[in-house]
């Protein structure tokens, strides 16, 4: 009996955005960018029945927000912690990306000639000042989550 | 033996992805292992293997030397042309070539690249005019002017040589086969900005829609990747540009090619006219 011919698949799917290869920095961007995005939205939807507690009693919010605030709970205090650079990542990131395609810091077409230099190169100094300024944001929240710098009573 | 080019430097072993439909359901990895030589490209150990180890491996090539495009295939996980990839530039002792990413397998390493060419049809990668019988006629009268800056803002992209590197890389067409791909979008950009071109509007159309230009979200892999430098994500974003001032109303009127009786060339170059500088990259 003679097998039918087929070809292999060789399909990566939502898998290949990590095992894909030829992770350049722009791209760990990308997928940072959606599981942030993925995250918030989630985030969203806890936030909105948390918060939906409230139109039950007063009484009911205070015990609430009494086991899973992050004033009464370290562990709870990481995890806000996370969403909060999940927020300054995404926020600066998605500023990177509005510039970028627009069509801004990212060059003109010109003649190419070896060794090439693409909007690869031309937008890195534009992503870096975006990241480092996502950083100063990321050392601000460690002194305001964990060192007392915020307003947390 | 026709390969012994150069001292053998040091021994490498290959991984490669070895699929046969006729015998495999799954596909898994033969390894050899070869004396590379200064010089030696990622293909020319493929086809030393295919001549003194193992004939039944198969992969698509033709012209070696980086023109044609057939024999793009992962190497140790970049896109790349095998003829442009030197073996000990790679530095590494176990080399794992694989067929590119995102289309079917045919045998090896030799994709089916029709999802790839489907694309770059929808987005009518030729001139269109809007008197066709300027394209049509047998004897022709005229002819168009273009400036070599007016060259420019579309040479970068007429020397894709659609190997399918950038399409491979891109993590959306890893996730969405529907989407256009870099490949195609930048062709589009090519002919709408090709000041000779009429069909813009339809190209803008074509390409203004969720699995065209929007799709890409500016992961640059396909930019990374590219051997012949086109940059099809800076393409795909002056699309975005171009669209988001058209629906604002701020897109400039697009400056169309004169036309001029055919006569000698060297009458009609401007006198001001500089040849462009290159500066040629030494060999190592």
């Amino acid at each position: 009996m003679e097998k039918k011919k087929r070809y292999y698949p060789n399909f990566p799917g939502v898998p290949g955005w990590i095992y894909g290869g030829n992770l350049n920095f722009e791209r760990v961007l990308f997928l940072l960018h959606r599981i942030t995005g993925l995250a918030l939205i989630f985030y969203l939807f806890a936030h909105i029945i948390v918060v939906g507690f409230r139109a039950y009693s007063p009484e009911m919010w205070e015990m609430v927000m009494g086991r899973i605030s992050g004033h009464s709970n370290p562990v709870i205090l990481f995890f806000e912690w996370l969403l909060v650079l999940a927020v300054i990542f995404h926020m600066f990131n998605g500023m990177r990306l509005i510039f970028l395609e627009l069509g801004f810091f990212i060059g003109k077409p010109s003649r190419p000639v070896y060794p090439y230099r693409t909007s690869i190169d031309r937008q890195r100094i534009f992503t870096w000042i975006m990241m480092i300024l996502a950083s100063i944001f990321v050392i601000w929240s460690i002194f305001a989550f964990f060192m007392g710098g915020g307003n947390h009573a | 033996m026709g390969y012994d080019m150069g001292k053998p430097v040091k021994k490498v072993r290959f991984r490669v992805f070895r699929y046969d439909p006729e015998k495999d359901d799954r596909p898994h990895y033969s390894e050899y292992t070869l004396e590379a030589w200064k010089g030696m490209s990622v293909l020319d150990a493929l086809n030393e293997i295919k001549a003194e180890q193992d004939p039944t491996l198969s992969w698509r090539q033709s012209c070696r030397m980086g023109v044609c495009g057939s024999c793009a295939m992962v190497i140790n996980g970049k896109p790349a042309l095998a003829c442009q990839t030197q073996v000990l530039k790679l530095d590494t002792d176990v080399i794992t070539i694989e067929p590119l990413k995102s289309f079917p397998v045919i045998k090896d390493l030799t994709p089916d690249l029709q999802n790839l060419f489907r694309h770059h049809t929808h987005v009518k990668p030729y001139i269109i005019r809007r008197n066709e019988e300027e394209l049509t006629e047998e004897n022709p009268t005229e002819e168009f002017l273009q400036s070599p800056e007016e060259l420019e803002a579309f040479l970068q992209f007429s020397y894709c040589i659609k190997c399918g590197a950038c399409v491979s890389a891109c993590p959306v067409s890893q996730s969405d086969p529907e989407f256009y791909g870099p490949q195609a979008l930048a062709q589009a950009f090519r002919y709408i900005s090709d000041t000779r071109d009429e069909g813009e509007e339809i190209r803008y159309a074509i390409v203004d829609n969720p699995q065209g230009c929007w799709r890409c979200h500016f992961a640059q892999s396909c930019t990374f990747v590219c051997p012949k430098g086109v940059d099809p994500a800076m393409a795909i974003q002056y699309l975005k540009r171009d669209l988001v001032l058209m629906s604002v109303g701020m897109k400039k009127e697009k400056k169309r090619a004169q036309k001029a009786p055919l006569g000698a060339p060297t009458d009609r170059v401007p006198e001001k006219y500089v040849p462009p500088e290159f500066t040629i990259a030494k060999p190592e």
